[in-house]
C-alpha cells in the first residue's frame, strides 16, 4: 500500500474540522481554539458509547455530533460579549478546562490512559476495514462538508455573518442580529467537529487526551490562518497541507527522539511566515459579489453625480405595507417619547424629554453640538437605553425591546458618521438592510436555499441604490466611496428596511448641494408614502425647507417645537444657536 | 482542613510573588502596545535554559542571570520590531505570537531533550524554619515574596515617577493624544518590553532554580499572565500584579479541594467567569493614578 495513500483518511478528517473551524474563524472572525475540544467531545461520545455502552457506531456518531454541537453553542454564548482577541481567550479557556476534563481520571474518559478499542466504523454487518473503505467513505464525507460550506458561502448568510463582523451595532440597526446567528453557527461549526472527532476514533481507534491539547486546537487555526481565513478552498488547502506535516516526517525518517519537535518547529515557522508575508493567507477571502461585477462597474474615475432634477419614482420600490394608513395623518403619532432621561457618568445629557412625532411628516430636530440631538436619536432607536422615559411606537410600548426587535417592527436609521459595513460593496451594504435580511436564518436561507435568494435581493437593493443615484458604484467597497456618497448608501441601506419611521442623523453633513436635493426629494416622497422620517442636522436652511414640524432641543431638554418657521426665530433658539438674544 | 489551608498560606504567597511578577512583565507590554505576546512565555524558557547553561559553564548564578537578561531584552525588544509591529490586526499579532511560543518551546526540545533539568541548589536554602500552625518556610520562600514586592514597587515607581513612566500611562489612557503631544510610542513600548523581558528572566531563573526545568514550563505562567492582564482592568499594569498575586493564591489555596491538575483550568474557568461578569476588567481601569 502506498505510504501517501494511508494519510488520505485523516486528511479527509482535517479539511472537515478546517472548513467547519473556518466558518466560525474566518468567514465569523471568531478566532477559536475550542474546535479541538468539541473534536475531543466527539470522539470521546465515540469512544465511550461504543466501547463501554456496545452502542452501533453510526448512533454513537449522531450522539456525539449532537453533544458537540450544544457543547460549541453553550460556551460560546459567554464568548459573544467579548469580539476578536478576547473571544479567542474564552475559545482558550473552554480548550483547557476540556483537555483537563479528558485528562482528570474517571469512568467516562479514563483519565490519561484514554479508551482503546473503538470498534471500526460500520453500518449494521458493513464495517471499514482497510484503507480503501476507509477512503471511500471518508472523503465523500468531506466533500459534503465543502459542499455545505460551498453553499453558505453563496448564500446571505455570508453577507450577514461579513456585516455583522464588521460593526455589530450597524448590523442590528440593519436588523441582523448577531446573537442568535452567530450561536446557530458556533453549534454547526461544533457539530462538525464532533463529526470529526468522530471519524478520529473511528480511524485510530484509540481516544487519549493527548490528541485534544491546546497545541493541537491551536494546529487547526493554524490550516485556516495558512491557508486563507474566509476562503473555503484555502481553509481545505491548509488542512492538507498542515496535516501532511507529520506524514513528511515519518517519511523522512527523522529519528523518533527530535521527530515530534521538528514537526511543530515546522508549523509555527510556517504559520510565522504566512503572518508576516502574507498575512490574509495562501488564498485570501474572496467577495461574491464584487468579483461578478468587475469590469461591469466600478467606473475608476469619479463621474459627477446626475443633477436630481427630476425624482425617480419610488413607486419601483416594493414597500411593504406600513402598519397603520395614515388616513388622518395630523392625529397619528408614530413615535412617541415621554419624560426621557439619560445620564453619563455625571453628564445629563437627556432631562425629560417629551416629543409626540407625526406619522407620515417630516420631523426636523434642530440643536447645537452637545445638545443631545444624538443621544435622542439612539435611545429612540434602541442603541443607548434610556435611565427613565418611555418610548412608544404607533402607541406601542417599546421601552426594553432592542435595537433589531425595533428595526423588525418597522424602525430603520442612519448614523452620522455612515458606519457602512467595511469589506462590502455599496451594493452588499444596501443588500444587508433589505427587510427579508433581519429574518434570516442559518438553516433555512444558508443550507438548504443556498444563493437561491441573492439575485432578488440584488435586484433590490439596485432599486434603492439607483433612487440615491449611485447605481454606477454598486461594486466598489462602499468605504472607498467619497464621504458624501457614502452618507448616500447609508440612506439606500436605511431605505432598504421599509421601514415606516425613518430616523436620520445628520443626514446632510458633508453631502453635496446635489446630494442634498436627491435626500430631501426622497424624503419628501416617502412621506407621501406614508412614512414617517425623523431627522436631525446643523444644515438649518436645508431642514427649515423640507421638514413640517420642528424641534428644538438645547442642553437635553426641548425648547421649541412648531412650524420650523416659527422655531427658528424663536428667541431661546437664536439664542442657544448664536449665544445672542 | 483549616490546618491544611493554614499550611498553605506560605506556598500561597510564594506563588502568588511569582505570578505577580510575571502579570507585571506582560501587563507593562501589553497595555501600550495592545500586542498579546505569547512569546513572553518563549522568554521565560529560554531564560531559565541559557542561565543553567551558563551556570553549568562554571559563571556564578546572578552573573549568568544578569547576562541572560540582557539578551532577553534584546529578544523581547526585536521580536515586536520584526514581526509584531508590520502586522496591524491584534488578533494576528496574537496568532503570530504563540507561534513564536511554539517555536522556542520546541527549539528548545530538539536541544535540550525534554527530561527535565535541575539546578544544583544548596540544601540550606530549602531547609524550612517552623512557623507552628503555619508549616514553614525556607529562604527560597522568602527570598520569592521579596521578589515580588520589590517588583511591584519598581513597576509602580516607573510608571509614576519616571518620564518613560508618564509616557507609557499617557498612551494606555489615550495613544492618539500621547502621540500629538510628542510622546514616541514605538520607543516607549520598546521600554516596556525590555522591563518586561527583565521581570520574566527574574521569575523565570527563579523558578527553574527552585523546581527544575523542561521546555514547557512557559505555558502556565504565560497563560496565568495573560489571565491576569485582562482580570487586572483595562490599562492597569499594576492592576494585573494584583490580579496574577490572587490569581497565585486562589490557585493554590485551591488545591486543598480541587485535584492540582485542575489548576490551569481553574484560573481559566475564573478568567471566562470574570470576563462574562465585567468584559473590561474587575479593577477599575487607571484606579491608581
Amino acid at each position: 500500500m502506498n505510504f501517501w495513500l494511508t494519510q488520505v483518511p485523516l486528511l479527509a478528517m482535517y479539511v472537515v474540522l478546517a472548513v467547519s473551524l473556518d466558518l466560525l474563524a474566518g468567514v465569523a472572525e471568531l478566532l477559536s481554539i475550542a474546535q479541538i475540544a468539541f473534536m475531543g467531545v466527539g470522539a470521546y461520545s465515540v469512544g465511550y458509547l461504543t466501547v463501554t455502552a456496545h452502542w452501533p457506531f453510526l448512533l454513537a456518531t449522531l450522539v456525539g455530533v449532537l453533544i458537540a454541537a450544544l457543547a460549541g453553542a453553550i460556551s460560546g454564548i459567554p464568548g459573544l460579549r467579548g469580539r476578536g482577541f478576547i473571544y479567542g481567550v474564552m475559545s482558550f479557556a473552554v480548550a483547557i478546562v476540556a483537555y483537563t476534563a479528558f485528562n482528570a481520571p474517571n469512568n467516562i474518559t479514563n483519565g490519561a490512559e484514554g479508551i482503546a478499542g473503538v470498534p471500526l466504523p460500520s453500518v449494521g454487518a458493513a464495517a471499514l476495514s482497510d484503507t480503501w473503505s476507509f477512503i471511500a467513505v471518508y472523503v465523500p464525507i468531506a466533500v459534503v462538508i465543502v459542499l455545505l460550506r460551498w453553499r453558505l458561502d453563496r448564500s446571505p448568510v455570508n453577507l450577514a455573518l461579513r456585516a455583522i463582523r464588521s460593526d455589530p451595532m450597524a448590523g442590528a440597526i440593519s436588523g441582523i442580529g448577531s446573537g442568535r446567528l452567530l450561536i446557530k453557527v458556533m453549534a454547526l461549526s461544533a457539530g462538525c467537529a464532533g463529526l470529526g472527532g468522530a471519524m478520529f476514533a473511528g480511524l485510530i481507534g484509540f481516544v487519549d487526551p493527548s490528541s485534544f491539547s491546546v497545541d493541537q486546537g491551536f494546529l487547526l487555526l493554524v490550516m485556516v490562518i495558512v491557508g486563507g481565513k474566509g476562503n473555503l478552498w484555502g481553509a481545505a488547502f491548509g488542512a492538507i497541507l498542515i496535516g501532511s506535516v507529520p506524514s513528511l516526517v515519518t517519511y523522512v525518517n527523522l529519528p523518533s527522539s527530535t521527530a515530534g519537535s521538528i514537526e511543530q518547529i515546522i508549523y509555527a515557522l510556517i504559520l510565522i511566515v504566512i503572518i508576516r508575508v502574507r498575512a490574509s493567507g495562501i488564498f485570501p477571502e474572496r467577495h461574491w459579489l464584487k468579483r461578478e461585477r468587475r469590469g461591469a462597474a466600478a467606473p475608476v474615475g469619479m463621474t459627477p453625480l446626475a443633477p436630481a432634477a427630476a425624482t425617480p419614482p419610488l413607486s419601483a420600490v416594493p414597500l411593504d405595507p406600513v402598519t397603520p394608513p395614515p388616513a388622518n395623518a395630523d392625529t397619528v403619532v408614530a413615535l412617541e417619547c415621554k419624560d426621557l432621561k439619560k445620564s453619563f457618568g455625571g453628564v445629563k445629557a437627556i432631562r425629560g424629554v417629551s416629543i409626540a412625532f407625526p406619522a407620515g411628516r417630516i420631523t426636523g430636530i434642530i440643536g447645537a453640538n452637545g445638545a443631545g440631538k444624538t443621544t435622542l436619536i439612539d435611545l429612540l432607536s434602541g442603541v443607548q437605553r434610556p435611565d427613565e422615559g418611555s418610548v412608544e411606537f404607533f402607541g406601542q410600548e417599546l421601552r426594553r425591546s432592542s435595537a433589531v426587535t425595533r428595526r423588525r417592527k418597522g424602525m430603520g436609521r442612519t448614523f452620522q458618521s455612515t458606519r457602512l459595513f467595511h469589506g462590502l460593496s455599496a451594493e452588499e451594504n444596501v443588500m444587508s438592510g433589505l427587510g427579508s435580511m433581519s429574518r434570516i436564518g442559518l438553516f433555512r436561507d444558508g443550507l438548504w436555499r443556498g444563493g437561491r435568494q441573492v439575485p432578488r435581493l440584488r435586484k433590490h437593493a439596485n432599486v434603492y441604490l439607483e433612487e440615491v443615484q449611485l447605481r454606477a458604484r454598486l461594486g466598489m467597497d462602499a468605504l472607498d466611496l467619497p464621504y458624501g456618497e457614502q452618507k448616500l448608501v447609508g440612506l439606500a441601506r436605511a431605505l432598504a428596511s421599509d421601514a415606516s419611521v425613518l430616523l436620520l442623523d445628520e443626514p446632510f453633513a458633508g453631502v453635496s448641494a446635489d446630494g442634498v436635493s436627491v435626500m430631501s426629494n426622497i424624503l419628501r416622497d416617502l412621506t407621501q408614502k406614508g412614512r414617517t422620517v425623523i431627522l436631525i442636522d446643523h444644515n438649518v436652511e436645508a431642514v427649515v425647507g423640507l421638514v413640517d414640524y420642528m424641534v428644538a432641543v438645547d442642553f437635553g431638554a426641548v425648547i421649541a417645537d412648531g412650524d420650523p418657521k416659527d422655531v427658528i426665530s424663536d428667541r431661546r433658539v437664536m439664542q442657544s444657536y448664536l449665544g445672542t438674544a | 482542613m483549616l490546618n491544611q489551608f493554614l499550611q498553605l498560606i506560605v506556598p500561597s504567597l510564594v506563588m502568588g510573588s511569582q505570578t505577580a511578577v510575571l502579570a507585571l512583565g506582560f501587563a507593562i507590554a501589553y497595555w501600550p502596545s495592545r500586542q498579546v505576546n505569547f512569546a513572553f512565555g518563549g522568554m521565560y524558557v529560554i531564560s531559565a535554559y541559557l542561565t543553567w547553561e551558563f551556570n553549568k559553564a562554571g559563571l556564578a548564578l546572578i552573573i549568568a542571570t544578569a547576562v541572560v537578561a540582557v539578551i532577553v531584552i534584546v529578544l523581547q525588544v526585536s521580536i515586536p520590531v520584526l514581526l509584531y509591529n508590520p502586522i496591524k490586526s491584534e488578533t494576528s499579532v496574537f496568532l503570530a505570537s504563540f507561534g513564536v511560543f511554539i517555536l522556542i518551546e520546541y527549539v528548545v526540545e530538539a536541544v535540550f531533550s525534554a527530561n527535565p533539568l535541575f539546578f544544583q541548589v544548596p540544601s540550606g536554602q530549602l531547609t524550612q524554619t517552623s512557623l507552628g500552625l503555619f508549616g514553614g518556610a525556607s529562604q527560597l520562600d522568602v527570598i520569592s515574596v521579596v521578589i515580588g514586592v520589590v517588583a511591584f514597587l519598581a513597576v509602580w515607581l516607573f510608571l509614576k515617577r519616571t518620564r518613560p513612566g508618564k509616557q507609557v500611562r499617557a498612551i494606555v489612557a489615550d495613544p492618539f493624544m500621547a502621540e500629538a503631544a510628542g510622546v514616541s510610542i514605538r520607543s516607549t513600548t520598546m521600554i516596556c518590553y525590555a522591563i518586561g523581558g527583565v521581570l520574566v528572566t527574574v521569575a523565570g531563573v527563579f523558578a527553574a532554580y527552585r523546581y527544575g526545568l523542561t521546555p514547557t514550563i512557559g505555558e502556565t505562567p504565560v497563560f496565568y499572565a495573560l489571565n491576569a492582564t485582562l482580570v487586572g482592568g483595562r490599562g492597569n499594569i499594576l492592576g494585573a500584579g494584583v490580579a496574577g498575586f490572587a490569581i497565585g493564591v486562589v490557585v493554590t489555596l485551591c488545591s486543598v479541594i480541587i485535584p492540582t491538575q485542575w489548576a490551569e483550568a481553574l484560573a481559566f474557568g475564573l478568567l471566562f467567569v470574570a470576563l462574562v461578569i465585567r468584559p473590561s476588567g474587575l479593577f477599575r481601569s487607571l484606579a491608581w493614578t
